[in-house]
């Protein structure tokens, strides 16, 4: 195709432009984004621009004058908007519309009605410089904002090009910077805004490994923390249990002196024997079964989730109790659900909740006349809840507000740990624990968990 | 909940009567079959209760009381009623000895069970021969408390034969005033004093002048 020189060069320049985008898109192709889109789509409209320029004379003038300006102005601001869009700001479409139109206004007025052809040239580079210096400042203020070091390369691009275009202002015409500018400019910038957004790939691939590090990091502390809280209760408990487990062992005790007194004096009718060796042997499973619950309770472990019944998790905890109701001569009764509903849990967190709403609802009850602790298990539609009520003087209001704040406490001994890891244990099984008083007076707490099967359905 | 576990030969019942009967209280039923079979085999009459509170309002019922000695073996730790109070409800009812069972060494509860009048406190696990001897101890008290009873109570009925007249005639005589004295402070006979005063040692079954005293006194005239 036959041209003047610098026809060639815009020719030269809207082929580099034309073939960047498509490779800069193939490079990008898993990871395309709305900045993609008006990168490439910048790019590919900044050549066919520099295209038409290069068609002048053989076009119609329409089309190879303002239409030509109006597509390298708004792909070189589409460029500006795809890097500014990395770092959350954008100009917006109206105004832009508005720049573009008055810039294409104002070549048509100087191209016509002035009719000075350096003038309007002169026009046209320096808003195309000044698009560049767009570029590039987007790029230093990515790079500024965000530390990507690509950035920098898109900076340098664009001002090599920049400066290439201005030196062509006085000097009219230089056929051989413009095309050169315009390459190392065109691949600079290309390369750079490809290394954006690998690197912004890498970093948020990087992000999300920590994050979910930092939330298995946090479940294994929840995890610790919930155990030493367990073997804190245990150890504030260990006098009544130490009484707990006297009572089998007193009884094993007073069974075997009879049966030696019995076999001593050759009183041993066959039946009583037998009977006696029963009783050790209940009274022997017994204590086992309470070391076994203890060790079961403090014993470090992952956090399992299993179908569990409340039913029975809720009496194992109350067996626990037991011994601790029976120092502060409290009665209590316990209502289980109809069908005993399952739920998805950790059967020890679960009691280790139990177990503390329990000894909370216990505390206060020492000191009321009517000691009364009343535990019932009911379903509330989808869910299976837990309600602990006490005959007590219930929460003071600034602990029902207050509820979720951590280490809160109305008690002098207490840390306030207790029912928030309790809180935050229900919430780990999707459930919710709430604190109220209830209507008949004294303290109440529901734990509501998500039903596992329908209600009646009965699993293993 | 009660039982009671009399056996049935008539031999082996009378000796258990005269043993003592032994009630356990102890809210942990398994403490209590096993204590149960222990004095079974011992041959002491025995009941259980496994609520303190049943086993004081057995008390207002009224039951054949048991003619022989009587103790109480409870835990401390009971959940309606603990072994304290049971004790202090127990002193103002009757004066049953009472053996307190514990589970823990507790200084204090020992110390306030000392103080309401228990007899003994023992702490479990319980050795077997150590129980036996506090239980025979407390039966023994029992049996002491039962006797001194049955004198006052026949004393009483002696001295509830005597006229107005002849108590204070009887009474001078404890005071030490000689004959002539009650008369002239009675305004009444010498020899009528001494009527008064024979009548009453008859009716004390007192052989001399000095029983008389001996009597009055235990009686507290």
């Amino acid at each position: 195709m036959s041209g003047t020189p610098l026809q060639a060069t815009y020719r030269v320049i809207s082929l580099i432009f034309f073939i960047m985008p498509i490779v800069t898109w193939i490079a990008l192709m898993g990871r395309r984004s709305r900045s993609l889109y008006l990168w490439c789509g910048g790019s590919l409209l900044f050549s066919g621009g520099l295209t038409l320029l290069s068609l002048r004379g053989a076009f119609p003038d329409w089309a190879t004058y303002p239409l030509a300006q109006a597509l390298a102005f708004f792909g070189q601001a589409m460029h500006v908007q795809a890097i500014q869009l990395k770092y959350g700001l954008a100009w917006r479409l109206p105004h832009l519309l508005m720049m573009g139109l008055c810039y294409v206004v104002l070549f048509e007025i100087l191209h016509h009605i002035v009719g000075n052809d350096r003038l309007r040239a002169g026009y046209a580079s320096l808003v195309q410089v000044t698009l560049l210096m767009c570029i590039g400042w987007a790029a230093w203020r990515l790079w500024q904002k965000k530390y990507n070091r690509n950035s920098l390369m898109i900076a340098v691009g664009t001002t090599v090009f920049a400066t290439a275009i201005f030196i062509r202002i006085p000097l009219n015409y230089d056929s051989f910077l413009i095309p050169l500018g315009g390459l190392i400019g065109s691949i600079a910038s290309h390369v750079g805004y490809i290394g954006i957004t690998l690197e912004e790939a890498v970093r948020a691939e990087a992000e999300s490994f920590a994050s979910k590090a930092r939330l298995e990091e946090a479940q294994v502390f929840a995890n610790q923390l919930a155990r030493l809280e367990r073997q804190r209760s245990m150890g504030l408990m260990a006098a009544t249990l130490g009484h707990e487990l006297m009572q089998p062992l007193a009884a094993i005790l007073t069974n075997a002196r009879v049966l030696r007194r019995r076999l001593e004096t050759d009183r041993n009718e066959k039946a009583k024997v037998l009977e006696l060796c029963d009783r050790i042997a209940a009274n022997t499973r017994r204590a086992a079964h309470i070391i076994d619950s203890i060790r079961t309770f403090i014993r470090p472990n992952e956090m399992v989730m299993v179908p569990v019944h409340l039913e029975e998790v809720t009496k194992e905890v109350l067996e626990l109790i037991k011994g601790e109701a029976r120092r502060c001569r409290i009665t209590v009764d316990f209502i289980p659900a109809l069908g005993s509903p399952l739920v998805l849990g950790d059967p020890v967190q679960l009691s280790q909740v139990l177990l503390n709403v329990l000894r909370n609802a216990l505390e206060p009850l020492q000191a009321a006349t009517h000691r009364q602790g009343h535990v019932r298990i009911h379903r509330h539609g989808d869910r299976v809840c837990v309600s602990v009520r006490d005959t007590g003087p219930g929460f003071p209001l600034a602990m029902l507000n207050e509820q979720c704040t951590e280490f809160k406490t109305h008690k002098p001994k207490g840390l306030g740990m207790g029912l928030a890891i309790s809180r935050s244990i229900v919430q780990q099984h999707q459930g919710t624990l709430q604190t109220r008083n209830a209507e008949e007076g004294g303290g109440m707490v529901d734990i509501c968990l998500p039903a596992l099967a329908p209600a009646g359905g009965s699993c293993a | 909940m009660t039982r009671r576990a009399l056996p049935p030969a008539n031999k082996d019942q009378a000796a258990r009567l005269k043993k003592g009967l032994v009630t356990i209280i102890d809210d942990d039923t398994e403490i209590l079959v096993a204590l149960a079979a222990l004095l079974d085999l011992e041959g002491y009459a025995y009941e259980t209760f496994t609520s303190p509170l049943d086993f004081l309002n057995s008390l207002n019922a009224p039951p054949p009381k048991f003619p022989g000695p009587v103790c109480v073996l409870s835990d401390v730790k009971m959940p309606e009623l603990d072994g304290l109070e049971l004790q202090r409800q127990l002193v103002a009812v009757n004066d049953t000895p009472l053996l307190l069972m514990s589970g823990m060494s507790g200084v204090e509860e020992a110390v306030t069970g000392f103080r309401a009048g228990a007899l003994d406190f023992i702490l479990k696990p319980i050795d077997d021969e150590a129980l036996l001897q506090r239980i025979d101890e407390a039966l023994a008290v029992s049996g002491q408390h039962q006797v001194t009873r049955g004198r006052v109570l026949a004393l009483e009925q002696k001295l509830s034969l005597l006229t107005n007249r002849e108590r204070e005639v009887a009474q001078m005589v404890v005071r030490g005033q000689l004959n002539r004295e009650i008369a002239a402070e009675l305004n009444i006979a010498l020899r009528t004093v001494k009527v008064h005063r024979q009548r009453a040692m008859e009716k004390l079954e007192a052989s001399n002048t000095a029983e008389l005293v001996r009597l009055m006194n235990e009686e507290g005239l």
